[in-house]
């Protein structure tokens, strides 16, 4: 089980991440994210309708409404230029995370 | 049958009471919805499922909005505009305003919940530290842990303080466990003991002494009293040494340090001050002389005092006690009637092992009635007043106050009044402090000690009062709906609640018992009173003997007997309702030899019975003109039947081994207090026993002339025995102080019935007044069309009476039950009537009646055509 706090700091470079190439809607976003991470990262609805939100007014994404094939509207979100940006910089700063975190693995593993 | 678009819209509408939720939001929501619902149908779960495992994962509106607003907020943790905020600081001064203004708007129902809390506390506080004062007994001893008092149970179950003096010395052989004892010979229990000093300049310091007492070398080891002179390691180390109490050191020798002074001891035996101790006034044994015991007395099985024993700290306490629970019974040389369970009481508790404990404990229950007493009519004024503020209550919530807040307010209304109450009753205790010790003989004090717990206590005391009190109003009117509270200010108050039914039954009911204990308090001290005691006291002058004049006594009495107004004089060891000195040594023909007697014994003098006005069932009293009846003996009705004599004079007698005839029989009289049974007693007048044994000179005068007489005597006194002091007294105090403790009860118990009667009665008298406020118009309606004043008095005294009768029927048998008990504990004791408790009915029906027609007149006697245009 990842923790709370994880699940919070790794959301918006995933989604960040997840709309670099195409945009995309909510249900698809959470459909993605449990492909991908084999249901580890458990997200709910509840949880990342609000976040979407709160990114597009940051202004890292914005929205536009679609009617899709079946006839139903659908909320697509699409990356901002500033949303490539901050996504460069998370990647950025997660590399660093992720290059500390290596070489302390290491050493853990060197002591066991 | 399911059907999802009616659901989804139910789920939609449900959504949208979010404020932060707009139609954007909750139409991309829904499209998320229907999608996870398409997949899990495509796996097969049938709709419905669907529908309510996706609705619940998405969670409820609240959640959900509160996340979207979370989205759209720059502050973290910021509250939703719509919510009202926790604490508004404008709103609370208002509340205190509003709080000011409703008391002075009312103030008479505001007085009475003040005056009612202040009143309840007050007592609280009192009690709160007379029981502190009651549980912190000894605890200053440094081994209280390891310190036990030796204690015996009697076949009957009764616990004995005292054990034989050769006790502890064949235990502490036995069982090292025991590393020290100390038996207390209270010397100046039975015998006169006089101390005298002599200044280098001035006259004698005299003084008689009771609290005289011999003990063993390891005393000041295991009592640790606080030594202001000397030093507890070697103040026993000589037989001759004595250690004195402060206050008793004052007496002879003023403010210095009298180590090393000199104090003589009866006039024979010089002693020398080893030390001076200070007791504090919460230990349980305060002696004045301490002294070293002359004699081992391993040989002495007689029990008249206690002995204490300090135990190793790794013994255990359950498998030591079982080890010496039958030691007296193997080690005593004679054969014992039954089994005398030998046993250990902590020091902490000897003070309240006898029987104190139940009073603490009936008064603590008193003053947690009499605290919720006053909380109830708190809570019933209030609830009773919220129809005048039914109004706010509806205001409040249309603009926007929450239930909680509400709850808030009416709360911290209550906590301010308890607050005010708690400043009301800590004056009110300051000022009844000095009566209450002097009701308790004690020196409690609201500000020593251990402050900052006590005001701990306090602060927390009047926080529950507050909360307990204002909780039920706070409950109640923060629940009305504003429509209902808007439309009509009074929509409830008619309703009659069951709580107030309940509580007002209660408060009469604990009231009631209170005057029904009293009552019989009373009844029992009158009993004492008037019952005859079989002798009598009045103009029976006490003088104390000593041995000066126990070498002049016989001249000294001829010289009194001079005087006309002087009209007997005889001498004793002790006032005959005040001794109870018991003996097994007592033999008669028939006796049944393996019974061991229990009888009491009266060493004593000729014309005993003639100072006390003593009768004779049978036989004649000791003559000074037969020289034979010095070994004669005087037996009580009670002995006669107790040794199946059936004409017991001229039967032979054997007391302590000495044999003689019994000349008479004196009727039975009552000793030491009505609590104890009379038992069989013998009297005896031979010189064998007299010698150390007398106490007191007793001697009748006319009543005429009492201070001249006096004066006669206390000379005369002095001319036979300069070298001690005078001491002489009336009797009528000594009988007055038999039933000291009762009587003291009895006025503790006024106090609390009258308290709780007024508690009760503010109570009502608030209730009957909102009552008829409310019924204004109905009075006033009623008066128009041709009502009578006492028949609405009648209207309005109605429920309240029921209601108080009702508490009498609860009250009854549970006063009986306590009364009775109460009763069995005295030997003789007067009857239960009914009358009794119908007059503490009758006191309860017109205290409640005093406050009700009070108001039901104040009602009735209005002018209808202002009561009808109120409103």
């Amino acid at each position: 089980m990842i923790s709370k706090h994880l699940i919070a700091a790794s959301t918006k470079p995933i989604i960040l991440a997840l709309l670099y190439k195409e945009e995309s809607y909510g249900y698809q976003i959470l459909h993605r994210i449990r492909q991908v991470t084999g249901g580890r990262l458990a997200w709910s609805s509840a949880m990342l309708y609000p976040f979407l939100h709160r990114l597009e007014k940051d202004g890292f994404i914005r929205s536009k409404w679609k009617i899709s094939g079946a006839g139903r509207m659908r909320k697509y979100y699409l990356l901002t230029e500033r949303g490539r940006k901050e996504l460069a910089a998370e990647k950025e700063q997660w590399f660093s995370v992720h290059d500390a975190l290596q070489s302390f693995w290491a050493e853990v593993g060197a002591s066991d | 049958m399911f059907d999802l678009e009616k659901a989804v819209r139910e789920w939609k509408k449900e959504l949208g009471s979010n404020p932060s939720l707009e139609a954007g939001f909750i139409a991309e929501l829904e499209e998320s919805l229907r999608d996870d619902i398409e997949e899990l149908v495509r796996q097969g779960m049938p709709e419905e499922q669907a529908f309510r495992q996706v609705a619940a994962e998405m969670g409820r509106a609240d959640a959900i909005g509160a996340e979207f607003h979370r989205a759209y907020t720059p502050r973290r943790s910021g509250r939703p505009s719509w919510r009202a905020p926790r604490f508004v600081p404008d709103l609370a001064w208002d509340y205190f305003r509003v709080a000011l203004r409703k008391f002075k708007r009312q103030k008479f129902g505001g007085l009475i919940n003040l005056s009612g809390l202040a009143a309840g506390l007050a007592v609280c506080i009192l009690i709160s530290l007379w029981v502190r004062d009651e549980l912190g007994y000894d605890k200053f001893l440094a081994n209280r842990d390891q310190l036990f008092l030796l204690t015996i149970e009697h076949p009957n179950g009764a616990l004995d303080p005292n054990v034989p003096y050769a006790l502890p010395p064949a235990l502490a052989r036995e069982y090292p466990e025991i590393r020290q004892y100390s038996r207390i010979y209270r010397i100046g229990l039975i015998t006169t003991c006089s101390f005298s000093f002599q200044p280098e300049n001035g006259p004698r310091v005299m003084h008689y002494e009771d609290s005289v007492n011999l003990v063993d070398a390891g005393f000041f080891s295991m009592f640790s009293f606080p030594f202001i002179h000397g030093d507890p390691g070697s103040a026993l180390r000589d037989p001759d040494s004595v250690v004195i109490r402060d206050e008793a050191a004052r007496k002879y020798f003023g403010e210095g340090n009298p180590v090393g002074r000199k104090l003589t001891f009866n006039n024979r035996h010089d002693l020398v001050v080893s030390g001076v101790i200070h007791v504090p006034a919460n230990a349980h044994f305060r002696p004045d002389f301490i002294t070293l015991l002359p004699n081992p007395l391993t040989g002495d099985w007689n029990w008249r005092d206690p002995s204490y024993v300090l135990l190793d700290p790794k013994v255990s306490l359950a498998s030591f006690k079982e080890k010496i629970a039958g030691s007296l019974n193997k080690n005593i040389p004679q054969q014992l009637p039954g089994t005398f369970k030998v046993g250990l009481l902590p020091i902490t508790k000897v003070h309240l092992g006898f029987g104190r404990l139940t009073y603490v404990y009936i008064f603590s229950i008193i003053a947690v009635f009499i605290l919720a007493i006053a909380c109830v009519n708190y809570m019933n004024l209030a609830t009773a007043r919220s129809g005048s503020r039914g109004r706010e209550v509806g205001l409040r919530k249309v603009v926007g106050a929450g239930r909680g807040q509400l709850i808030h307010q009416f709360l911290g209304e209550a906590l301010l009044m308890s607050a005010l109450a708690f400043g009301l009753a800590l004056a009110l205790a300051i000022l009844l402090l000095p009566f209450v010790n002097n009701l308790t003989g004690k020196a409690l004090t609201l500000f020593s000690g251990s402050g900052p717990v006590l005001a701990a206590y306090f602060l927390g005391l009047t926080a529950l009062v507050g909360i307990v009190a204002g909780s039920y109003p706070a409950f109640l009117l923060s629940a009305r709906r504003p429509v209902d509270a808007l439309r009509s200010a009074s929509s409830f108050r008619s309703r009659r609640s069951l709580f107030r039914v309940v509580s007002v039954v209660g408060q009469f009911t604990i009231s009631i018992l209170l005057i029904a204990s009293t009552l019989t308090i009373f009844r029992q001290l009158q009993y004492f009173r008037t019952r005859p005691l079989g002798l009598r006291t009045e103009h029976v002058l006490q003088v104390r003997y000593n041995p000066s004049l126990l070498q002049n006594f016989e001249s000294f009495k001829r010289e009194m007997l001079l005087n006309p107004r002087v009209l007997s004089v005889t001498r004793s060891q002790d006032v005959p309702y005040n001794e109870d000195y018991k003996t097994s040594g007592v033999e008669w023909d028939g006796k049944d030899p393996a019974l061991m007697p229990l009888i009491r014994y009266s060493i004593t003098d000729f014309d005993l019975f003639e100072t006390f006005g003593m009768e004779f069932a049978a036989g004649r009293s000791f003559s000074a003109e037969l020289p034979g009846d010095r070994v004669n003996y005087v037996i009580n009705e009670k002995a006669a039947g107790y040794m199946g004599l059936k004409e017991p004079v001229g039967q032979r007698l054997k007391f302590w081994g000495q044999e003689g005839r019994i000349i008479g029989v004196v009727k039975d009289y009552h000793h030491v207090s009505l609590h104890r049974e009379i038992l069989p007693q013998v009297f005896t007048i031979n010189p064998r026993f007299t010698a150390g044994a007398i106490k007191f000179i007793f001697i009748k005068v006319s009543p005429d002339g009492l201070p001249g007489t006096l004066r006669a005597i206390r000379e005369a006194a002095a001319r036979y025995a300069p070298d001690y002091p005078v001491e002489a007294a009336f009797l009528d105090r000594g009988t007055a102080a038999l039933y000291e403790s009762e009587k003291r009860l009895g006025k503790i118990f006024t106090a609390f019935a009258l308290l709780a009667v007024f508690i009760s009665c503010l109570g009502i008298l608030g209730l009957a007044a909102y009552s008829a406020e409310q019924r204004t118009k109905e009075i006033g309606v009623r008066k128009v069309l041709g009502s009578s004043v006492p028949g609405i008095i009648a209207l309005l005294s109605r429920q309240f009476s029921l209601w108080v009768l009702a508490a009498n029927l609860i009250a009854w048998p549970i006063a009986y039950y306590a009364m009775h008990r109460w009763l069995r504990g005295f030997a003789y004791r007067t009857v239960l009537g009914l009358d009794l408790f119908v007059a503490a009915g009758l006191i309860s029906l017109f205290a409640a009646a005093f406050p009700i027609v009070y108001q039901s007149l104040k009602a009735a006697v209005a002018d209808p055509v202002k009561t009808l245009r109120y409103e």
